[in-house]
């Protein structure tokens, strides 16, 4: 078995040099699409990964007026802690609040330093337990709305709807593409395979002639058409990894620090294997569709 | 180790290459096979390979009914025979050394082995230089010698060769031919198609003749008229 895969492979990969020129053509698809796939992973990634770190960050704050008691105050943090549908409910007094704009936005920390009166309300802010949905908030919003001391209900749903839309819509165009791309991928990579068997045939007439037997003829087909698609995979992966660094350098260069460091991460390592397992997958099922449908006239014998 | 049962051949509806041969080989002799061109030695020798079937007829060898063998056995079939084809049918995007162990290496022998093996047999036909040649880099007699260095290279139990001196001159004909005879005298049954009539008395074996399709004569190295 060992000796048969290494046969398979050394003649595969001296298969794939030899007529690699046509070989770069299923490469190079293989290529482009673990590439495009990739980007679209790669933005539905970082785009969950930003609205799970902004989500974090706002949840929702109640606003209090400047008269607010203290009696007031910690009846409402009473209220919203004994309310189910919150999950946490947090004080942050008018100190805390300027003390958290001025670390958000350094730059800006002088401009509320040479403010007398610290201009930032103190507010509560509120984070619902998961699973709680926007008419919850309503309900809860009606609730706060009455109660003395509260000047704002400051949560921006839409905002977050539509972000959350873009980001399914992300990861749907992912998976859709990702059907387009294996199509295109296995086409290709069988196609060529077709091409490059074509040209072999009279090599495969000898190699039967002189008694090898169908896996050794098959063999090295496969394993050339997995190694196409592993190659793809990853000269893709690579040029995806190129092409984010570029990205990440060119916005931290060009950003300023109002919108905050922007910190791409590439693709999980689990996704990685998976793509690159999904290129052999991919080569070797595109050299089996070409093997059944093109050699077996040629490779059975009879 | 060869018998032929009333075999027919033919490759279109009109004419027969081969009608009603039959014949017997016995393991270890020497056979030549002989006739105009066109009378169906190449089909006769197709056959024993299972490269083509017959239309009618039985065919053993070594024990194997061979138009009737299941495929997945013809691979074993053809490993146990060396063939030196007409037109040597050698891979063009393989060396020497790569055409000639090509079976030893599906067979699974390390490249130690393989060396030492092809060096062996190359060193018999006169080419242990060119081991790293392609096919398109040799002349004629040469690629006709690489046909016949992996016809022997697994030592099989029966040598088919095709009109295997056909490109060379008298000297290595003769070599080859006494390389043969070596191969034969250590068990290896050996059927050689030839024209070369010079040859044929040279060396006193059994000759079959065959004139368009038919058996047509059967002669042992005596002389004496074998009934067939
Ligand atoms: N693949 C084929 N298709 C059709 N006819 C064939 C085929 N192969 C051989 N023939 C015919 O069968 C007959 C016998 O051919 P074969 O090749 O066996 O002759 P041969 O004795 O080997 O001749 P030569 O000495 O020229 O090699 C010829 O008439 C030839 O035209
Ligand atoms: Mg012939």
């Amino acid at each position: 078995m060992l000796q048969f895969l290494f046969f398979c492979f050394s003649e595969g990969l001296t298969n794939l040099w030899r007529s690699r020129v046509l070989n770069l053509l299923s490469i190079g698809t293989m290529m482009l699409a673990i590439f495009i796939l990739g980007a679209f992973l790669l933005l539905g990634t970082n785009l969950n990964r930003a609205l799970a770190h902004w989500e974090r960050q706002i949840q929702f704050h109640v606003f209090l007026s400047d008269a607010v008691t203290p009696e007031q105050t910690d009846n409402l943090l009473g209220l919203l802690r004994s309310d189910p549908s919150v999950a946490s409910a947090r004080l942050i007094d008018k100190a805390e609040a300027r003390k958290r704009f001025d670390d958000d936005y350094a730059d800006y920390a002088d401009i509320s330093q040479n403010m007398e009166i610290n201009p930032f309300p103190a507010s509560i802010q509120v984070a619902l337990a998961s699973g709680a949905d926007e008419s919850r908030f309503r309900q809860l919003q009606d609730k706060l709305k009455k109660q003395a001391g509260v000047e704002e209900i400051h949560y921006d749903f839409e905002l977050f709807k539509r972000l959350h839309f873009f980001s399914e819509f992300i990861q749907w165009t992912a998976y859709l593409l990702c059907g387009i791309v294996v199509f295109a991928s296995i086409f290709t990579i069988s196609n060529v395979l077709k091409l490059t068997f074509f040209s072999r045939r009279d090599e495969v007439d000898i190699m039967k002639l002189v008694g090898a037997s169908r896996a050794y003829i098959r063999g090295p087909f496969m394993v050339e058409g997995m190694l196409q698609g592993l190659f793809g995979a990853g000269m893709g992966l690579v040029l995806l990894f190129l092409a984010l660094f570029t990205l990440q350098n060119y916005l931290n260069w060009d950003t300023n620090s109002l919108l905050g460091q922007f910190d791409l991460v590439f693709l999980n390592p689990g996704t990685i294997w998976i793509l690159l397992g999904g290129g052999c997958l991919v080569g070797l099922f595109g050299a089996a569709i070409s093997l059944n449908q093109f050699l077996h006239e040629h490779i059975s014998y009879q | 180790m060869i018998r032929f049962y009333h075999v027919f051949k033919s490759y279109n509806r009109d004419a027969y290459s081969l009608s009603d041969v039959s014949l017997s080989v016995r393991p270890g002799s020497f056979v030549f096979l002989t006739g105009a061109s066109g009378a169906g030695k190449t089909t006769l020798l197709k056959l024993i390979i299972r490269e083509e079937v017959p239309n009618k007829g039985q065919i053993l060898v070594n024990g194997q009914n061979v138009a009737s063998l299941p495929v997945t056995k013809i691979p074993r079939l053809r490993r146990s025979i060396g063939v030196v084809f007409q037109d040597f049918k050698l891979i063009r995007t393989k060396t020497v050394f790569e055409n000639v162990t090509f079976v030893l290496k599906t067979l699974g022998f390390d490249l130690k082995e393989r060396r030492r093996k092809a060096f062996s047999v190359l060193k018999q036909v006169g080419l242990q230089h060119k081991t790293h040649c392609y096919p398109l880099q040799l002349s004629g007699g040469e690629q006709q010698r690489v046909a016949i260095a992996r016809a022997i290279v697994n030592d099989p139990v029966l040598l088919l060769a095709d009109e295997p001196t056909g490109n060379l001159d008298p000297d290595m004909a003769n070599e080859i031919m006494n390389l043969f005879s070596k191969i034969n005298m250590h068990g290896t049954t050996v059927l050689v198609a030839t024209h070369d009539r010079d040859m044929i008395q040279r060396m006193s074996h059994r000759v079959i003749t065959l004139h368009q399709g038919r058996l047509v004569h059967d002669t042992l190295p005596q002389g004496r008229l074998d009934s067939h």
